[in-house]
């Protein structure tokens, strides 16, 4: 059985033969595109997503040959790109945070108690919009390659540039934000799942 | 559910990519890859694009723990407090005071070795996101800078045991787990990028670009008159509300910490801070891994930390920046250091001596 390439094996081999670069393309792209279109749109993230390949291509003499797995490189690329469109990602935040609160909001509700479970959580999700929307750039970054980028914490270390402990450190700090300013705690969510 | 499950839920469902989308993206890089196949057959070279002169220097890496993570001081632990009048003005004076003795280093040396030493808190959590313990994680950084800056430079990095622990013994096991599960532990990363233009750390090397604040790939760009200096830094945004003074201080310390700051610019990052009343003298004397010297700096605007840079007054010299948390938090006391990196520069007159992999460990 042959075996699979590594992404770093594939971008080797591009800087001789460039259109091996297709395979990275065909690796990567959905999971970039579902992180772009989470956060901004599925328009922008279209758009966006061809830069992050072409970027890449452009620097794949650059890439650092001893990391396998090329995910962190282009998470990078295209969160930096990203920041052309902040104010989309802005506007992005806040119909999310709308759109998020009327699904909660869907669906029979049989008790008071549970109607306003479904309120506070519908509420929650407003404010936890609104506060990644006012989170300092990194933070933000940071938090959102986690969660929605779904890079485990290695990865997002390798993505911006900082080591780990760092990337807890902003997840901490993100983490102190979404309770301090959000009417979100854990307890609360817990029950609303099962309501949900 | 986590902060993780609750920001997913925020976004649970995207479209995926259209079939014509797909199909435009993938034209759109097979175009260019033709392009760079024809280049090679007529004996054009590829080359990055050069994020940086010359005369930049090394980027990415360095940036450990800064870009808006605040630090501070609390009151209980700084020597002067952080309001009145007098102590900005006393914060000026030194600021003043260093940014006249700073000096390029004569060129001794084939390279000149730029070493950060860093540590960042871990913060152990418990299922409700208390503070149950704390670890410091360490790593160490080698840039190799040739004397003609375009040429290739060499990045040694490697992280180190942990540091302190708080909360119980179990914190320190993490600790120790952690660093043994560490793909650092058994052989230092070693990267190599002509004039610089390391790959990784995309967000640090393209930081300067839109919103985002200055970063090293800026350097030979920043306004070396001090108030044309502080109004550049001031004017920039990181996509969120920080005050002025966070703004730019958050900057300095990042670019500071990089090692990579000439003495006319960091001159002049001095006079800026100087211009800053809320900058002020956190601590007098102070030690960052083993040097002396004192903390100027600012509370972030939520007040958790300072960002502070420590520069030996009487030399002009940055010794490092960090960030300490100002009040308690479970187990971890106020003051503890968040963040920290310490910057030294060393002539050396090899790269092969000097940069084996083993050798970055001990250092």
């Amino acid at each position: 059985m042959p075996s699979v390439s590594t992404d770093s094996e594939i971008i080797a081999r591009s800087r001789a033969d460039p259109s091996a670069f297709d395979d990275i393309f065909d690796r990567h792209v959905a999971r970039i595109h579902r992180y772009l279109a989470r956060r901004t749109s599925a328009v922008v993230a279209d758009d966006v997503m061809a830069e992050v390949f072409l970027v890449a291509f452009e620097r794949r003499h650059t890439y650092d040959l001893e990391r396998a797995d090329a995910a962190p490189w282009l998470f990078g690329i295209a969160t930096n790109l990203l920041r052309r469109y902040h104010r989309h990602e802005v506007r992005a935040l806040r119909a999310f945070g709308r759109s998020a609160s009327s699904a909660t909001l869907t669906g029979s509700v049989d008790d008071s108690a549970a109607a306003d479970t479904r309120r506070d959580a519908a509420a929650a999700l407003v404010e936890v919009a609104d506060a990644l929307r006012r989170m300092p750039r990194h933070q933000r970054d940071t938090v959102l390659l986690h969660a929605w980028g779904e890079l485990t914490y290695d990865q997002v270390a390798d993505a911006m540039g900082v080591p780990v402990g760092t990337v807890r450190s902003r997840l901490h700090r993100a983490r102190q934000t979404l309770r301090t300013d959000t009417r979100w705690s854990p307890t609360e969510f817990l029950t609303g799942d099962h309501h949900g | 559910m986590d902060e993780t499950a609750l920001l997913r839920r925020l976004r649970p469902d995207v479209d995926e990519p259209t079939p014509q989308a797909l199909a435009r993206a993938r034209t759109r890089l097979l175009d260019r890859a033709h392009q760079s196949a024809n280049e090679r057959a007529d004996g054009l070279r590829l080359r990055p694009s050069p994020r940086m002169s010359p005369g930049r220097r090394r980027t990415a890496y360095r940036l450990v723990g800064l870009g808006g993570t605040a630090a501070t001081v609390a009151a209980v632990l700084v020597a002067v407090p952080l309001t009145g009048k007098e102590v900005p003005a006393q914060a000026a004076v030194l600021l003043t005071q260093a940014s006249e003795e700073v000096e390029d280093e004569p060129v001794a040396g084939a390279y000149e070795r730029i070493t950060t030493r860093s540590a960042a808190l871990s913060y152990v959590t418990d299922d409700a996101g208390g503070v149950t313990g704390a670890y410091v994680y360490r790593t160490v950084d080698d840039t190799y800078v040739p004397l003609d800056p375009g040429q290739e430079w060499v990045s040694l990095s490697a992280g180190l045991p942990p540091g302190a622990s708080y909360g119980p013994p179990v914190v320190a096991a993490r600790a120790r787990r952690d660093y043994a599960s560490s793909s650092q532990v058994e052989e230092p990363t070693v990267t190599r990028a002509v004039g610089g233009a390391f790959g990784a750390g995309e967000l640090g090397v393209e930081g300067g670009q839109g919103l985002s604040y200055a970063m090293t790939a800026d350097l030979d760009s920043l306004p070396r008159d001090p108030e044309a200096l502080l109004e550049d830094l001031a004017a920039r945004s990181d996509g969120a509300d920080s005050s002025r003074a966070v703004r730019v201080m958050t900057q300095v310390a990042t670019l500071l910490g990089s090692g990579l700051v000439d003495a006319q610019l960091t001159s002049a990052m001095y006079r800026a801070l100087a211009l800053l009343p809320e900058v002020v003298i956190t601590e007098q004397q102070t030690d960052l891994d083993g040097r002396s010297g004192t903390a100027f700096g600012v509370v972030d605007d939520d007040g958790f930390a300072t960002i502070e840079v420590i520069v030996a007054v009487e030399e002009g010299q940055v010794l490092g920046v960090r960030s300490r948390q100002l009040d308690e938090e479970g187990p971890v006391p106020a003051g503890t250091v968040v963040w920290s990196t310490a910057v030294v520069s060393t002539p050396v007159s090899s790269l092969l001596e000097t940069a084996s992999p083993a050798s970055i460990s001990q250092r």
